[in-house]
């Protein structure tokens, strides 16, 4: 009999078998319950994307509901609940996703044991794909092939994105971190039938599985749950430690974006009323290779963007690379290595100095740069834990590039001095307190946040996390600025001067 | 006077308090949350531009992106920015300007009191000066900026500038660059003593709070008790036809991004009639590009559109229309499509059991909002600037039925009354 404590939003594991564990959140306040799976890989270039080509073909359709019409009617039957699927990289993994939020059988009256259903659509798509010939259906993979191309193309339409995930990928160019989610074109292209399917069956039987269930749901129905679960991953749990995820080595330090708010203050426009959205903010960058060097001068005039890479004395040791584009408005992204993984408590340092950095209204980057100079509109700094990075973008006029980088560098260079005021600090300490108590408030959220925990080896919930928060002092935030070393600066403008050279 | 509706179908309650000023102030209490969330929002948005001012008679035009600029310069108390004192309480402040409304709001988790308090107060008391007002022009340049840059949006206001040829909601709601230049503090001082006034407002709170004890506050902090003269808004006359079939720009995009808009004309319609024209048409674009739709389907397969396939409709008094849009490499072999399909769903009708599942589709996600603070507050301000209670949105689907659904199809699905935005690669 299975036994769960009535712990409002406290991960616990229900089962663990091998390579797959069952999270089971209890939460009664949402209005929905939400079942997530995660196949857990290192991110490679090898199968980077094979693993994405996966979710793509199997939401195409599975035995009992064969094309993507027949889910999504489905998925209207039972209340409009909605399905997701996709890879996301957190640092160096690579994580492939399953996700169903379906509405609580409270609000059911029609459909008798509502909650088998949702369950059994997931689980369906995932381990019934519909098949040929022993591979997937041939139109369905070459579909999604083309779909996943034009995907990575798109990332150039959103600016603000591209210009975060091309400083990285430029910072990282040697380094698992520097490869994209969704691969590149050339690696995409190679990926045959034959080999997706096979590559499918190793993910199902081998990859390191975490299920995540969120809501109020009964013992009975949690029970009836995790069996249904056990049948499916009888033959992934036969299949022990076949594949092997680094979870030691150095190279896994990272960051989860997700759980750093963002500076809402950067939204101010929301058009509420406009009836599209404009976030592209799924679409992410290509990391469509820039191929060469270190420091050196070089241009790619089959492009029609150049790019750059120069050196400037002032930042000597620093990779500058510059990208050209029509845009009206320039990017300048500067990325930082921490030295840091989520496990050492300086990571929790590093919260608060990013948060006094660049995070909120009160932080130095927004006040400096934004309120006294005018010189943006957005900026702000963000941390990937798992990998260990650090990064500030903002948006600028192309002439004010030089000007925006002192101002910032002079941010940090007042931080390591010791110029931190009490302001800055409490508000960054009770902002990030603040930002703790919303996850709870969102069903995702706290399933990526314990996820995230599991995936970087720590073990904070949401109190412990607040209690080492606040034990931050000044001093130490002070300190940590010793480890930090600018590594990228990465700037997207329009104006190309001379043949191949960016002027500083 | 403390009124109370209880909506037992969904487990939620909301409480409504009308200060004498002709503020209304509604609580909607989210146990169990720690999130509070709190709006203080103005019937003034960027297509108020042309109005008569009520103290002295006159007609008043302003420049493009006023309302925006204020909703910004807000912030500024003459002790200096209203941010530092909400970061004190580890909150976060923040502000939004649309077509048609600019709504202030917060969020926190603990001393909910304190932060509202600043909220009544800042947004109760202006401070421009004229320094203020020109260093604001350098922000709000890189905020233009950005946006021209956002080939979603430059594709969205294209759509707009082809479908009006006369309403406001043609222009984006940021201005441009030369007309905020002309922006000055006494013009946003004139808007807010017209628009500001608490008569025009409304406030809504979300989250674990006592009702009480909030309305106990908000009826101290309003300090206006007076009634204010009705303001009227001047709009240029729009007729039902559309400006141009179709507008075309060149920008860095990889894959061609298109929109495709129907007008609608929702002039004089009123509480339920618009809110029921709303779901209908919603409805509808379901049925036609949805998820589960043939045409949708099709135009996957045939690799014509991808996942960022999406539409909407929005139904305000004075300006009304829904949009279809995405990637493609080929925006006329999807307008094309989509025409035959309108055409055969025109001639044909709409199935019963395809309205039923799309109807309880469509009910099943209104329930999913209540999740959302956020989500609860903007469909909640939206719908009351026009008169329209949050929760009519669950009686709703017990009024319509397919006649009429087949009524709102020929009225809506209008080939004369469309336009196309295509923004292609340079």
């Amino acid at each position: 009999m299975l036994t769960v404590k009535p712990r409002e939003a406290v991960a616990q594991r229900l089962y663990s078998f091998n390579n797959t564990d069952i999270y089971y959140i209890q939460t009664s306040k949402f209005k929905t319950n939400t079942i997530s799976f995660f196949f857990i890989d290192n991110l490679t270039k090898d199968t980077v994307s094979k693993n994405a080509l996966t979710p793509a073909v199997l939401r195409r359709g599975c035995g009992s509901y064969p094309s993507m019409p027949s889910i999504s009617l489905q998925l209207e039957e039972l209340y409009g609940s909605s399905f997701d699927c996709g890879v996301v990289k957190k640092g160096e993994y690579h994580i492939i996703y399953f996700h169903t939020e379906y509405i609580a059988e409270r609000f059911v009256e029609d459909i008798e044991e509502f909650f088998k259903k949702p369950l059994k659509l997931i689980v369906d798509i995932i381990t019934d794909p519909v098949t040929e010939n022993d591979l997937f259906k041939s139109g369905y993979v070459e579909q999604e092939k083309e779909n996943l191309k034009s995907l990575i193309e798109r990332r150039v339409n959103d600016k603000v994105q591209y210009a975060i995930d091309r400083c990285f990928e430029e910072m990282c160019k040697d380094e698992p971190f520097g490869i994209y989610d969704y691969g590149d074109i050339p690696g995409l292209a190679e990926v045959s039938e034959n080999e997706l399917y096979k590559h499918y069956k190793n993910v199902i039987a081998h990859y390191p599985l975490k299920v995540f269930i969120t809501g109020d749901i009964s013992i009975n129905n949690l029970e009836w749950i995790s069996e249904e679960l056990f049948k499916i991953i009888s033959d992934h749990a036969n299949h022990k430690n076949e594949h092997n995820i680094n979870t030691n080595s150095n190279s896994n330090i990272r960051v989860d974006s997700n759980s750093n708010s963002r500076v809402d203050s950067n939204n101010r426009i929301n058009n509420n009323s406009g009836s599209k959205s404009n976030d592209n903010s799924n679409s992410r960058v290509n990391s469509k290779c820039i191929d060469n060097g270190k420091n050196k001068i070089e241009y790619e005039p089959k492009q029609n963007k150049g790019i750059f890479y120069s050196k400037n004395s002032k930042l000597s040791g620093v990779k500058q690379v510059t990208e050209s584009m029509e845009v009206n408005q320039a990017k300048l992204s500067m990325g930082f290595r921490t030295n840091t993984s989520p496990k050492e408590d300086d990571y929790y340092v590093l919260l608060v100095f990013n948060s006094i950095l660049g995070e909120g209204v009160y932080s130095k980057l927004f006040q400096k740069v934004r309120e006294e100079s005018g010189l943006a509109y957005y900026i702000f700094s963000q941390l990937e834990k798992f990998k260990g990075l650090s990064l500030i973008t903002c948006g600028i006029e192309i002439d004010d590039r030089d000007k925006a980088i002192d101002i910032i560098l002079k941010q940090i260079d007042n931080i390591k001095s010791g110029n931190v005021t009490k302001y800055e600090y409490e508000s960054a300490v009770k902002s990030i307190a603040t930002g703790i108590g919303f996850l709870k408030d969102n069903q995702l959220q706290i399933t990526d946040y314990y996820f995230s925990q599991i995936l970087a080896g720590t073990n904070d919930c949401f109190e412990t996390l607040l209690e080492k928060i606040k034990r931050i002092s000044v001093e130490k935030v002070v300190n940590i600025t010793e480890k930090l070393k600018l590594d990228t600066i990465y700037f997207l403008t329009s104006k190309v001067q001379g043949q191949g050279q960016y002027k500083q | 006077m403390l009124e109370k509706a209880e909506y037992d179908k969904i487990d939620e309650v909301i409480y409504k308090y009308r200060h004498d000023s002709g503020l209304n102030a509604f609580i909607i209490p989210k146990k169990g949350y720690s999130k509070k969330y709190a709006v203080f929002a103005t019937r003034y948005g960027s297509i108020n531009n042309e109005f008569i001012d009520p103290y002295s008679g006159n007609n008043i035009k302003m420049p493009e992106g006023v309302a925006h600029f204020l909703e910004h310069k807000l912030f500024d108390q003459k002790e200096g920015s209203i941010m530092d004192k909400f970061s004190k309480l580890g909150s976060s402040p923040n502000a939004y300007t649309s077509f048609n409304k600019t709504v202030y709001l917060f969020s926190c988790t603990g001393k909910f009191s304190e932060n509202l308090e600043l909220l009544l107060s800042f947004v109760q008391n202006p401070y421009f000066t004229e320094t203020s007002v020109e260093k604001e022009k350098d922000i709000i340049k890189q905020e233009i900026n950005m946006y021209r840059d956002n080939p979603g949006w430059r594709s969205f206001f294209n759509l707009l500038e082809s479908l009006y040829t006369e309403n406001p909601v043609r222009k984006d709601i940021v201005g441009n660059l030369e007309s905020i230049e002309e922006i000055d503090k006494d013009m946003l001082y004139k808007c807010y003593n017209i628009f500001y006034h608490p008569s025009n407002m409304v406030i809504l709170v979300v989250g674990d709070v006592d009702a009480e004890d909030v309305f106990k506050q908000i009826n101290s902090s309003i300090t206006t008790k007076y009634k204010n003269p009705e303001i009227k808004r001047i709009f240029p006359t729009e007729s039902c036809e559309i400006n141009k079939e179709y507008s075309e720009e060149k920008m860095p995009v990889a894959i061609p991004l298109f929109q495709i808009g129907f007008k609608d004309d929702a002039n004089n319609l009123k509480r339920d009639e618009l809110l029921m024209r709303e779901v209908l048409i919603k409805i509808l674009l379901e049925i036609l590009t949805g998820r589960s739709s043939q045409l949708y389907n099709q135009l996957y397969e045939e690799g014509l559109i991808n996942s960022t396939f999406e539409f909407d409709y929005t139904g305000e008094e004075n300006y009304a229309y829904s949009v279809i849009g995405g990637e493609s490499k080929d925006p006329d072999r999807v307008r094309e499509k989509m025409f035959d399909t309108i055409d055969y769903m025109l001639k044909n009708g709409v199935a019963k059991e395809v309205f039923e599942r799309v109807k309880k589709a469509m009910y099943g996600r209104t329930i999913r909002w209540f999740n959302s603070l956020e989500k609860i507050s903007e469909v909640f301000i939206s719908s009351y600037f026009k008169n329209i209670n949050l929760f009519d949105y669950f009686d709703i689907y017990d009024k319509i039925n397919l006649e009429y659904l087949s009524s709102i199809m020929k009225e809506h699905f209008r080939l004369d009354r469309f336009a196309m935005s295509v923004i292609k690669g340079v």
